[in-house]
């Protein structure tokens, strides 16, 4: 493994940004399922952005005369609401929509704080070194191998549920995960021999930090991004399934879920549809991040 | 050896301690017992009455230290509902849920090591394309919905299974599987990754010339090298399971195992209880570490050396 990975580095030329852009799209749009990821990706993330322009009706509005209807599909459903409604009359698209800008909104709120914070902490973690580091690895070490679920769940039960509430507890628990990574690439990127070899050939710190190691640190802390974000979405939508997360009436699809979970026989849609939000959106970003890893990094290029 | 045993044996004490601390504190600083357990329209009078008897008045760290002194004894104190210790009530719906726990690890280790191990001798073939596919599918599932789902195909429309409940082998069917689902989808990525790993390693090459047939090349020579982060994902995910993924699945099939209690507990705020399910479920963690250990040590002969 070492050979390979000596060999395959040395022979990379340096080449334009923006040819490697190119490289990289060529690359990856070769995967029709990676770019359908993508796309469908995106979608959800215009479509969470924009969630006032898109979605049809207003997703708290109830029309008790029209509840529990059908999706267009099925008997009995209408054009109106198209994906249906649920107990109180309100339209499930537009509450999925509305949804998805919660649950994707927690999920970068997130990575914004425990992913910029734990990034910054294991960097210079890394880079210290000495006691610094010694104490911080042996708390994420700790803080990693208690399954974590339990902890947020006691601890939303203990100060509320609630969406501040939850993002917090969410960064908690996803902070260390990104500082041992950024710390781990930060070790191994110092003794690598293509780092060595700049050096050697005379380029300056500057060049080397932004040429030679930031492309490296780059693409493993997006992947690790886009896998976090999933794991995120789906650990509050348990959470406010389980009541301990987003509050009623806001929308969002793990309350979608329990809203309508003792509906179930009689109207399953309203069950069925904001967790086919979630699969979509988990499913979308892990086919993405797999491709991405494949694409981005030299060394698993000619594996696939 | 002894000094890497010595080394785990207090990282364990150190994490079941952390674990209910952090409980503790959470709930004690973060939450009003008193207010917890007295009905709202409780007089002020009486709240305070009630807050000095019990003992809540006191400093925070006065009250933790009487606190960890006893849990020290293994004593977690009474169930504010239940008058019975909180340990006993902690411990008594674990063999449910372990039940459940064990038959789906084993299930998806050998499943998932399995596939993973034919996927990843063929890396790139449509089996193991199909594989891959299967395994993101299994991780992106969730839960909550995963398990409705099932219930509601396979009770409901089919009527193959009971929706819910405890008692014959048909009962555990569903919550088997969708506990089992993630942590499959999970074993069969780390296995194929660790052995596309070991196979492209020199040894490989050594094993293979000496003209040992590819079966016992990959199940003798590049498996065992293989297996430590295979070990690692399958202790990880069985914890995981355990104490996180078992609170849902059992609270949706009615299973009166270690999650529904959990779940009922936090529901009635019944603080001892909690606490104790918490220093349970650090337990639980602490011995798939040490039963990890063992096979790696047994997989591993030069760690004994060590």
């Amino acid at each position: 493994m070492n050979s390979i990975k000596m060999a395959s580095t040395s022979s990379v030329r340096p080449i334009r940004s923006a040819q490697r852009i190119l490289d990289f799209l060529n690359h990856f749009s070769r995967d029709k399922f990676a770019t359908a990821a993508l796309v469908i990706f995106s979608a959800l993330v215009l479509s969470s952005v924009f969630a006032d322009l898109v979605a049809p009706h207003d997703p708290l509005k109830q029309d008790l005369l029209n509840r529990l209807k059908p999706p267009v599909w099925v008997e009995g459903g209408s054009w109106t609401y198209v994906l249906g409604t649920d107990l109180l009359g309100r339209d499930i698209l537009s509450r999925c929509i509305h949804g998805g800008r919660m649950s994707l909104g927690i999920g970068a709120a997130v990575i914004a704080m425990g992913g910029v914070f734990g990034s910054l902490m294991g960097l210079l973690s890394g880079y210290l070194g000495g006691r610094f580091d010694a104490i911080l690895m042996r708390y994420i070490d700790f803080q990693i191998s208690i399954p974590y679920f339990l902890l947020a769940l006691t601890i939303m039960a203990a100060i509320g549920p609630g969406t501040l509430n939850l993002i917090i507890v969410l960064s908690i628990g996803s902070w260390p995960l990104f500082a041992r990574y950024a710390r781990s690439i930060m070790m191994s990127l110092r003794n690598q021999v293509f780092i060595e070899a700049a050096r050697v050939a005379g380029g300056k710190e500057v060049a080397i930090m932004t040429r030679h190691v930031l492309p490296n640190i780059l693409s493993p802390l997006i992947t690790l991004t886009t896998l976090e974000l999933s794991r995120i979405v789906l650990t509050e939508a348990s959470l406010s399934y389980l009541g301990m997360g987003v509050r009623p009436p806001t929308p969002a699809w793990g309350l979608m879920v329990q809203e309508a979970h003792d509906y179930l026989m009689i109207a399953n849609w309203a069950v069925t549809t904001p967790g086919v939000f979630i699969m979509i959106t988990t499913l979308s970003i892990n086919i993405f991040a797999t491709r991405l890893r494949i694409s981005t990094d030299p060394l698993q290029r000619g594996k696939h | 050896m002894y000094k890497l045993a010595m080394h785990r044996l207090g990282h364990s004490a150190l994490l079941i301690f952390g674990v209910v601390t952090v409980v503790f504190f959470t709930n004690f600083l973060l939450g009003d017992p008193v207010r917890v357990m007295l009905p709202a329209s409780t007089p002020p009078e009486a709240v305070e009455e009630f807050r000095r008897q019990m003992g809540f008045d006191r400093p925070i760290l006065v009250q933790y230290w009487e606190f960890i002194t006893r849990a020290a004894l293994l004593d977690f104190g009474d169930s504010w509902w239940q008058k019975s210790p909180s340990l006993e009530i902690a411990l008594r719906p674990f063999p449910a849920t372990l039940q459940l726990g064990i038959v789906a690890i084993a299930l998806a280790s050998l499943l998932g090591i399995g596939i993973g191990l034919f996927a990843g001798a063929r890396p790139g073939s449509t089996w193991d394309k199909l594989a891959t596919s299967l395994s993101i599918l299994g991780v992106s599932l969730p839960l909550i919905w995963f398990t409705l789902m099932m219930a509601l195909v396979f009770s409901v429309w089919l009527g193959l299974l009971p929706t819910a409940g405890y008692g014959t082998a048909g009962h555990m069917v569903l919550p088997v599987v969708t506990l089992a689902a993630l942590p499959l989808g999970r074993t069969v990525q780390i296995t194929r990754a660790s052995i596309i790993d070991e196979l492209a390693k020199p040894y490989i090459t050594t094993a293979r010339s000496k003209g040992l047939s590819e079966r016992t090349v990959i199940l003798r020579h590049a498996l065992r090298n293989a297996l430590p982060p295979i070990v690692t994902e399958i202790g990880w995910e069985s914890a995981l399971l355990l104490t996180g993924y078992s609170i849902i699945v059992e609270s949706v099939f009615g299973w009166p195992g270690f999650g529904f209690s959990l779940y009922h507990a936090i529901l009635t705020r019944d603080m001892p209880v909690i606490i104790a399910m918490a220093f349970v479920a650090a337990l639980v963690v602490v011995l798939i570490n040490i039963i990890v250990d063992i096979i790696y040590v047994i997989a591993d002969p030069t760690i004994r050396k060590t």
